[in-house]
Order: C-alpha cells, then sequence, then structure tokens
C-alpha cells in the first residue's frame, strides 16, 4: 500500500460516516497537504487532530514556505520535526531568517536519517554550521542526498569542498551528477527546485564565491569544450536574458533597455511587446505592471503612464 | 526506453496495438476513415528498427488486447467491465492479472456502481500512456504536494524542455475532477482500494487544494464537520499553535 498515512493501510472504509464526522478520505488528504492546512486540520475536530498529530508518517517531509517563514524559532522547529519521532526524512526551510545553526543542529541529532535538506535564504545559517550538520549525518552514517544552500551566509569555498566530499563518500556518483543549471526569469524566486541535482550552489569561476552559477543556453556557448573559456558564472558575473537564460553582450545591453531594469537579449527583446511611448517592454516577471491603454493590445509602462498623468493634470491646472 | 523524459510515466505504451485495431478499423470501414487512423498508420514506418527492442513486452501486449476484459463488481451488485490495459493502471487489479486470478468476477465492496464507473473511466483515459515502472513514485517516496505552479516556475530547467503532458491529459483530468464534495471522496476511496496510484494523488491533491489558506471554521463548512473539541481543549491547541495562525 502507499505509504501516506497509517489510515491508508486500514482495513476497507467504513460505510457513509456519521453526519458532522471528517469522511475517510480526509484522512488520505492529509498526506498531500501543507504545512499550514495540516496545522488547519489539526484544529478542526478531534478525529482529525488525532490523525494529524500521532501519524508519523505525516510529519516526515516537513516543509516551511513563507508566510510561515519568518515565524518559525528554533524552538516551533523543534516541535515540529518531534512529531516525526526520530524519522524525519525531508526539511525544507525556505526563507526561515530566525532558525539558527544550533536550532538545526539539535533537529538534525534527533533526526540522523535526514536525507534531504533544503534550506534556500535561510540567511540565519552560516556555512560552518552546515559543514558540522553534514559531518555529524555522515558519523552517524546516514546519507544526505539532496542539499539547497543558495542564500545562507558567510560561505565559502572551504566549506564546498568539505561538504561535497562528505556527500561523495556516502554516495559516489555525487561527482559526476553535475548538471548544466540553466538561468530562469524565476530563479529569484527560491521554490523547490525538482530536479535530482544533489547540490544547487557552486564556486562560480569568475568571482569565486559560493554562488548559484548557470550555464548558457546559447548554442554557441554550449558547444565550448574547454571549462575554462566556457560561459558559466553567477548572476552578478554574468549577464543573463530573463526570458532564455542566453548570456547578454554589452551592445545588446544596451540595445535591448527594459522598463523593469532587467535584462534580456535582443532576441527576446524584439518578440516582447513594448510600451507605446518609450518603447521598452517588462520581463515576464515584471508584466503585472503594465499598464492597459484605450486601444486593445497596447500598453505603457508605470514611468510614462505617471509622466502622462502629471502632465496632464498640468494642462488641466491652466 | 528513457524513463527521464516522460516523469510522470505517461508515454504511449501500446502504439502497436492501436495500430492494430487502426488498420482493422480502417480495412473493415470505408475510405472515410477519420485522421487519426490515417495518423496511426503513418507510425508504423519509423517503427519496425526498434521492434526488436520492443519484442519482449508486444507479445504481452498482444495477449492482452485480446483477452476479454475483467469484470469488477460493485457493492450494489452491478457489474462493470474494464479493459485489461486501462486495468493495469490499478496495482492490485495487475497482480491478479499477473497470478491469472482475474477471469471470474472481482468484488468491489464499499464501492458503488456510479463511482466504479468514473475510476473505470479515469483508467479507460489515462490506460494506454501508463507505464508501471517509470512512474514517478517509485523514485520519490513522497506524494506530490499540490502544486499550482507552472513547470517554469518550480524549477530551473533547460531551454530545451520537454513537455511532461504530451496527451493532453492534464485538462481532462480537471474536468473529471470537478465533481462534488460526497463523489469526489468516494472516488478517493476506491481509488485507495483497488491502489490505483494516479487516481488517488489526483483526487487528493484537489481536496488538499481546496483547502489552500482556509482556516479551520471555513474547512468545518466546506466539508460539514462538527467541531467536538471542549473549549478548553481548543484554547490549548490555539495556543500551540499560535505562531501559525497570527494575522
Amino acid at each position: 500500500m502507499l505509504p501516506t498515512t497509517a489510515a491508508a493501510s486500514a482495513p476497507p472504509p467504513l460505510p457513509a460516516p456519521a453526519p458532522g464526522e471528517p469522511h475517510a478520505a480526509l484522512f488520505l488528504a492529509l498526506g498531500y497537504m501543507r504545512l499550514p492546512e495540516l496545522l488547519a486540520c489539526w484544529r478542526v475536530c478531534r478525529l482529525l487532530g488525532e490523525a494529524v498529530a500521532g501519524d508519523t508518517l505525516l510529519w516526515r517531509r516537513v516543509a516551511v514556505e513563507p508566510p510561515l517563514s519568518n515565524r518559525v524559532t528554533d524552538e516551533i522547529l523543534a516541535k515540529l520535526t518531534a512529531r516525526a519521532e526520530g524519522t524525519l526524512r525531508s526539511l525544507h526551510l525556505v526563507g526561515c531568517s530566525r532558525v539558527s545553526d544550533a536550532g538545526l543542529l539539535r533537529v538534525v541529532e534527533q533526526n540522523p536519517r535526514v536525507t534531504e535538506l533544503y534550506v534556500p535564504t535561510c540567511t540565519g545559517l552560516t556555512g560552518d554550521g552546515v559543514v558540522k550538520i553534514v559531518q555529524l549525518l555522515h558519523e552517524h552514517k546516514g546519507n544526505i542526498d539532496h542539499l539547497r544552500l543558495n542564500g545562507i551566509s558567510r560561505m565559502s569555498k572551504h566549506h564546498l569542498d568539505v561538504i561535497m566530499s562528505l556527500m561523495s563518500k556516502g554516495n559516489p556518483q555525487v561527482q559526476q551528477d553535475r548538471s548544466p543549471l540553466f538561468y530562469n526569469h524565476r530563479a529569484h524566486e527560491v521554490l523547490n527546485t525538482n530536479d535530482e541535482r544533489p547540490i544547487d550552489v557552486d564556486v562560480c569561476p569568475l568571482c569565486t564565491n559560493v554562488r548559484l552559477v548557470f550555464d548558457c543556453t546559447k548554442d554557441d556557448c554550449r558547444k565550448v569544450k574547454h571549462s575554462l573559456l566556457r560561459c558559466r558564472g553567477c548572476y552578478f558575473c554574468i549577464t543573463r536574458c530573463e526570458k532564455c537564460g542566453a548570456c547578454i553582450s554589452s551592445e545588446d545591453r544596451t540595445e535591448a533597455d527594459l522598463a523593469c531594469s532587467d535584462f534580456m537579449c535582443l532576441d527576446c527583446w524584439l518578440t516582447h511587446a513594448k510600451c507605446s511611448s518609450c518603447n521598452r517592454p517588462y520581463c515576464e516577471r515584471h508584466e503585472n505592471l503594465m499598464v492597459p491603454l484605450s486601444m486593445p493590445g497596447q500598453f505603457s509602462c508605470q514611468r510614462c503612464a505617471e509622466l502622462g498623468a502629471s502632465l496632464e493634470s498640468q494642462e488641466d491646472g491652466y | 526506453m528513457d524513463s527521464t523524459a516522460d516523469p510522470k510515466g505517461k508515454r504511449p505504451l501500446y502504439q502497436e496495438d492501436g495500430l492494430a485495431y487502426a488498420r482493422a478499423a480502417a480495412a473493415a470501414a470505408s475510405a472515410t476513415a477519420a485522421a487519426a487512423p490515417d495518423e496511426e498508420e503513418a507510425k508504423p514506418k519509423p517503427k519496425p528498427s526498434s521492434s526488436s527492442e520492443e519484442a519482449k513486452p508486444e507479445p504481452e501486449a498482444e495477449d492482452q488486447a485480446e483477452m476479454p476484459p475483467l469484470v469488477l463488481v460493485a457493492e450494489d451488485g452491478v457489474e462493470v467491465s474494464i479493459s485489461r490495459r486501462a486495468a493495469r493502471m490499478s496495482h492490485m487489479l495487475r497482480l491478479l492479472m499477473e497470478d491469472s486470478c482475474a477471469d471470474g468476477p472481482i468484488p468491489a465492496p464499499n464501492v458503488h456502481s456510479d463511482i466504479l464507473d468514473l475510476v473505470v473511466q479515469y483508467c479507460e483515459k489515462h490506460g494506454p500512456y501508463y507505464d508501471p515502472e517509470a512512474s514517478e513514485r517509485a523514485r520519490n517516496p513522497f506524494p506530490p504536494f499540490p502544486v499550482e505552479l507552472t513547470p517554469t516556475v518550480s524549477s530551473i530547467k533547460p531551454v530545451t524542455y520537454v513537455d511532461p503532458d504530451p496527451h493532453g491529459l492534464k485538462d481532462w483530468d480537471k474536468d473529471f475532477i470537478s465533481l462534488d464534495n460526497s463523489t469526489l471522496f468516494e472516488v478517493i476511496l476506491a481509488a485507495n482500494y483497488l491502489n490505483i496510484e494516479d487516481l488517488l494523488d489526483l483526487g487528493t491533491t484537489t481536496v488538499a487544494d481546496m483547502m489552500r489558506g482556509k482556516k479551520p471554521e471555513e474547512i468545518r463548512e466546506i466539508f460539514e464537520i462538527e467541531n467536538d473539541y471542549t473549549p478548553e481543549q481548543e484554547a490549548e491547541l490555539r495556543k500551540e499553535n499560535a505562531w501559525a495562525f497570527e494575522d
């Protein structure tokens, strides 16, 4: 049977539930709910509450996302993960700035079989702390398969080397699995990267900081064999097109001007709808800032719209 | 047979069968055959080269297509038949077929015939594209979160991104699962009993989606659940999880 909840493995379900009681299917759905909904269900009625609180299988994967992220402190995290009673497998903390190294270390000590640790933009964590955690897991013969460390503070090449060596000791395939990472206009929104790579960050070959390092999507750049000449760099070192992830040359950068101050390569720039006054488009991430005009299909950017409105009000004043 | 190309395991596995049917239908019918059989006929030309690879699954596929459909008996005695290809989607039925116990009527207690009809409809639609080995559950032990994000948002993918839904099943699924609550629950329970992963995922993520962003009172209203906590217990719970419910 499916390893969702203990209720799922029960014998044939009861017929129609008594009125006012939750249907058996709701218990099955508990395994598919995110954290806020799970906590809400806890308070709905006694049966659901017992199912939520008592079922360790539900708490094997804990994912804290905004808006709950900045409310989670070390104690709250410890309480949440205690429900798994040592069987925690996967922990996702997105942007939990109040979680510290010590808190996370305590959680991992209680649950040494964690295989997946996603802590992007948790600025309370440091490189030292993460190294300690990976070392602890290695000592307990744990198997950490997936790490996401983009955005934690004070991470250096040394930390990354130690982490990679520890991960590859447990898992010899780790070194070969370096599939290319392409920039996407949503790369800033750090959500669950569903790909199978063991670790997301790398050392940028240009600035030697530990960041997300992107490969280029242009055919010419992809064909380059020599690793030193390859078009590979972090977000700050190589300007990339918001839409297709290709590198942008300096001439293109002056030509392809965007209303939102992001960057786009010339090919993508030509295809986007532009403001009728200043001829600059918005990138996909900022599409919602477009101000529609009376002619269908035409729009104006925010700045031109404000300029137009202030000119009109000046004229009215006369 | 690259399973990484199709994360959901939706791949036209039994094209050869479809072609056999299509050729027979085209031969029997007049020249007013629809575009579909013509397209499928055009497909076998590149296929013969790979037929040697597919020699193993082919005889099995042909056997399955020829054998009679399974018969499921609902709780009200009504019999519902399901083709073998569609029955592969149910883990339980698949095991029964492998053990050759699937020849007689198979009881499905606690499942009403209307619900069984719906389930069979789902399986028939998804059956031809179902590949048990490439199923995502085998690689990822956790059930999927209800994901509203489009693929470009939820992960950084290359420009040469393979469409995970080449047969347009997602839209069909969305229409299929827009049922009233009680029917939806029954479908979930039936899928759980017959162990149909995909339908169970679909149903439960729909239910979980219904609850997104809702407070306990609202959840009680939607699903008609009575609050049987004592006021003290409620106060305690609220204190314990106060951090999650600050507004």
